[in-house]
């Protein structure tokens, strides 16, 4: 058969029209709600009785706001050991307590916040609550259980590190950040080693504190009865500190590309980030849109390109990431593309082609169409079920955001005018403006990348 | 409400139908199961069902090349599509409004799919990105999953499902109109749809975009039975991109299709096993004995996810210093311990209640829902099979775990270890 051949296996007829979508009905949520409790914590409950399962997001700012190096070390630490005991139960007495009501709770941590989540089978809403106050108020941290900590922690951190995906990640923040705080997400192998049982009870005292924190809880809850079932839980954890958040980050400038050196690597990471707005400012929404319509997904130009066209990556994305710090909110736009070595440089030729065209040919309306419905319909069904919604209320939660955001966004989204959008593409996305890293094997990439231009190595 | 009223019908055509209503919010959730998966592609075109998969995003008669996509994700939905061992699946989740128009895309590449050259030597292109990014470039890549090659000899459940890339390369459009042909008739899938529709409404779309598409002849699976191994297997990788190496023990399981009651047995003793701080290998080898950060067991293919034989699975990270003989032996002493001496009332009870939240969070998405409800009409021919589980978990007893436990013998199973090789900078 020639090379041209098409196969269609169509049994014949007549060509079919494919069916119009009429406009979605709009989005209400679920009953809920929002309070602020004497202790300063911010509780969120959302009434959603779909399956009898309760879902809880803890969340408390848990920065380093004192450039200490040895911080991530004993947040890691504090959050593995978090749940290893209290004066009332053992390590194994939390787990018993859960698992009989099919139930979770477990800790992570970030240079932002230490992150506590959930789930239980609904009866199980008050021992739920009781084993994660318990925790965050009476952690015993007892030095056997510290001591097993510290080595589970460091492995993890052996774990993840081995991904070059990760370093890639390590390597943008830096370049973008220096030697911020924030960018520090992984503790070194010897702080580890060294964080004592005494540092991990101050900073329990001191840091896990309810003022500036959010509790959410999403599921078959009885609104008044939930609310009451979380102030009685909470009334002890008070605390005269508020939680602490990261210093004020610096803003970021376009400039040439690091390249750092992975020997042997078959991928290449190319990880690029520009200045972009905070997520309460006019200009979020219409950056938002445009991100998608550069890289949020299928239909988007680098997927469409890079992927599908040039067949250079399976993964290509742009999109914004947000901040909350001591001095306000910012944001940035990030644009990944991973490839391999050998179509590493043509990757980052065309990944700066379709940036420059971006300028210059902003979204069309059709293109800003499929983006806009995309991102209000995703909004909501990314709102149905319990886990998505508290992750979802999560997400908006650390910026401070509450339910009245969620609902309000779809008319956001709605209200962007093609001209915002343009100016937003115009504004933000030329590749000057865009700083980063690509990380691979940079000596196989050899003379290639630095014809590329735009690139410096590692001193 | 797992238990919903869960109405099936099939068309002339074969295709089977599963609508279970559900107005809790304007969305619905469309999948569709063919009935075979990387098990069934032939032995020069290992990762052929993968590749096909990509190509069914394609196009079809009516639908042009990336207007699936462009056209899902307009009304605010997503969608995906996945290969399995023995099924292949696709889905959307859209607002009510979309519902029409994700049939006729379903139903178009059903009845004829946009085959070119192009388009597959394009996808062939993607898939080898896929490859790196997920294996390859991935430290752990295809961890444990690769102990299927040394558990099994056959080439169906030996086998990677990703290929490699000189049988990508093979690939012809011929092969692509063949395996269509033979496994993507409508008498070989299973359709679902859940969510804010009633059945009148479903039905009566689903005939108007489905009923013409041609019969054709569905295929019968053949039996991937194949002897158990009679002495122990062992084989060592190196992974250039880990620092800490693993270790994943293989073991035959029975049947999930004939044998529910013993399977469920082994799904109990992986929880028992390894789930939580309570289970037996995460206070042996995690913490008595400190010879591993991680420890998991499961049936490698998610419980029921495969037909027989499905591979039950142990395995760790291992700590620095620590070698794969001292986890073999911790793993089989814990198992002996548990031949004999069953496990409590309370363990078996706490994987159960841990498991009924799991499959409610399942359910609770709608997506996940269309998904399950497929899987289980087309792998096990009761869509609503979930819904039975309670009743079965609940006449499992703890001798019937001590079974489980007896039957993973050390001198007829698969060990895989991955060890450190990476270039030292």
């Amino acid at each position: 058969m020639s090379s041209t051949a098409q196969h269609t296996r169509t049994s014949g007829g007549a060509p079919r029209a494919i069916p119009s979508v009429e406009e979605p009905v709009g989005f209400t949520l679920p009953r809920y709600v929002e309070t602020e409790l004497p202790n300063g914590l911010k509780v969120i409950v959302v009434r959603q009785p779909s399956v009898p399962t309760v879902h809880l997001r803890l969340m408390v700012p848990f920065a380093d706001n004192d450039n200490d190096m040895r911080h991530p070390a004993r947040v890691n630490v504090l959050a593995g050991a978090l749940f290893a005991g209290t004066s009332r139960r053992d390590r194994l007495a939390v787990d018993a307590d859960l698992a009989n009501f099919g139930g979770v709770a477990s800790a992570q941590v970030d240079p932002l916040q230490l992150l506590i989540t959930g789930s239980a089978l609904a009866p199980g809403l008050s021992m739920l609550l009781d084993v994660v106050i318990d925790a965050v108020t009476d952690a015993a941290f007892r030095e056997d259980e510290v001591a097993r900590v510290r080595d589970i922690t460091a492995q993890g951190v052996m774990v993840q590190r081995s991904d070059p995906k990760v370093i890639a990640r390590e390597a943008l923040q830096q370049r973008r950040f220096g030697m911020h705080p924030v960018t520090r997400r992984f503790p070194a192998l010897p702080d580890i080693a060294a964080v004592s049982v005494e540092e991990l009870h101050t900073a329990r005292r001191e840091q896990l504190v309810p003022r500036g924190s959010t509790l959410l809880l999403v599921g078959d809850v009885d609104l008044d009865d939930a609310l009451t079932e979380i102030e009685r839980a909470t009334a002890a954890w008070t605390s005269e500190a508020s939680a602490r958040l990261l210093p004020p980050l610096p803003p970021i400038f376009g400039g040439d590309l690091l390249a750092v050196p992975m020997p042997g690597a078959p991928e290449a990471h190319l990880r690029l980030s520009a200045a972009g707005v905070s997520i309460t400012d006019p200009q979020a929404t219409p950056l938002t849109l445009a991100a998608l319509a550069l890289g949020g997904g299928f239909s988007s130009r680098l997927v469409e390109v890079i992927r599908e066209q040039l067949q250079y990556c399976y993964s290509a994305h742009a999109g914004l990431e947000f901040v909350t710090d001591i001095s306000g909110q910012s944001g940035a736009i990030v644009v990944s593309v991973s490839t391999a070595t050998e179509t590493a440089v043509p990757a980052l030729q065309a990944l700066r082609g379709e940036l420059n065209r971006f300028c210059t040919e902003p979204p069309s309306a059709e293109e800003i169409d499929v983006n806009r419905q995309y991102a209000i319909g995703s909004q909501f069904i990314n709102a149905m079920s319990q886990s998505a919604l508290v992750e979802t209320l999560g997400s908006l939660a650390v910026h401070g955001l509450g339910v009245d955001w969620l609902t309000t966004q779809a008319a956001r989204l709605a209200a962007a005018t093609p001209e915002d959008i343009a100016a937003a593409a115009r504004d933000f996305f030329s590749v000057g403006q865009f700083t980063g890293v690509i990380l691979g094997d940079i000596e196989a990439l050899g003379p290639q990348l630095a014809e590329a231009g735009g690139v410096v190595a590692v001193e | 409400m797992i238990s919903s009223p869960c109405n099936k019908f099939t068309l002339a055509n074969g295709l089977r139908v599963v609508v279970v209503p559900d107005h809790s919010f304007p969305v619905v959730a469309v999948s569709v199961h063919y009935n075979v998966g990387y098990r069934s592609e032939p032995e020069d075109r290992s990762g052929f069902a993968h590749l096909f998969e990509h190509v069914m995003f394609g196009g079809s008669e009516n639908v042009p090349k990336l207007e699936h996509p462009r056209l899902v994700k307009a009304t605010g939905g997503i969608f995906n599509g996945t290969t399995y061992p023995d099924f292949t699946r696709y889905f959307e989740v859209v607002p009510t409004t979309a519902l029409d128009m994700v049939l006729f895309l379903e139903a178009d590449r059903m009845r004829a799919p946009l085959l070119t050259e192009q388009e597959l030597r394009a996808q062939a292109g993607v898939v080898k990105e896929e490859i790196l990014t997920r294996v390859t470039g991935q430290p752990y890549g295809r961890f444990p999953a690769a102990i299927t090659e040394v558990l099994y000899d056959s080439f169906p459940n030996s086998h990677d499902g990703y290929g490699d890339y000189e049988s990508l390369e093979k690939a012809s459009i011929e092969d692509c109109a063949d395996f269509f042909d033979k496994y993507y008739g409508p008498g070989n899938a299973v359709l679902v749809v859940t969510g804010d529709v009633t059945v009148e409404r479903a039905e009566g779309l689903v005939r108007r975009h489905f009923d013409d598409i041609p019969a054709r002849s569905v295929p019968v699976r053949p039996s991937f039975d194949e002897p158990a191994l009679t002495t122990p297997r062992r084989a060592d990788r190196p992974d250039p991109l880990i620092q800490l190496g693993a270790a994943a023990l293989g073991y035959r399981m029975p049947d999930p299709t004939s044998r529910i009651h013993e399977y469920l047995a082994y799904v109990v003793l992986a929880d028992v096993l390894a789930t939580g701080e309570n289970s037996r290998l995460q206070q042996r080898l995690v913490h008595r004995d400190q010879l591993a950060p991680v420890v998991n067991a499961l049936p490698l293919h998610q419980p029921f996810f495969a037909v027989h034989p499905d591979t039950f699975c142990i395995y760790a990270i291992l700590a620095p210093s620590v070698t794969p003989e001292q986890i073999m032996v911790a793993v089989d002493e814990e198992l002996d311990r548990l031949a004999q001496q069953p496990p409590s009332a309370m363990e078996i009870s706490h994987s159960v209640m841990r498991w009924t939240n799991s499959v409610y969070t399942q359910w609770d998405d709608l997506g996940d829902r269309a998904l399950g409800l497929g899987l289980f009409e087309v792998l096990h021919g009761d869509a609503q099979l979930l819904a039975s589980m309670p009743a079965r978990f609940g006449r499992l007893t703890p001798e019937d775990i001590s079974e489980a436990a007896k039957a993973l013998r050390s001198d007829t199973r698969a060990v895989l270890t991955l060890h450190p090789a990476g270039v030292t900078a």
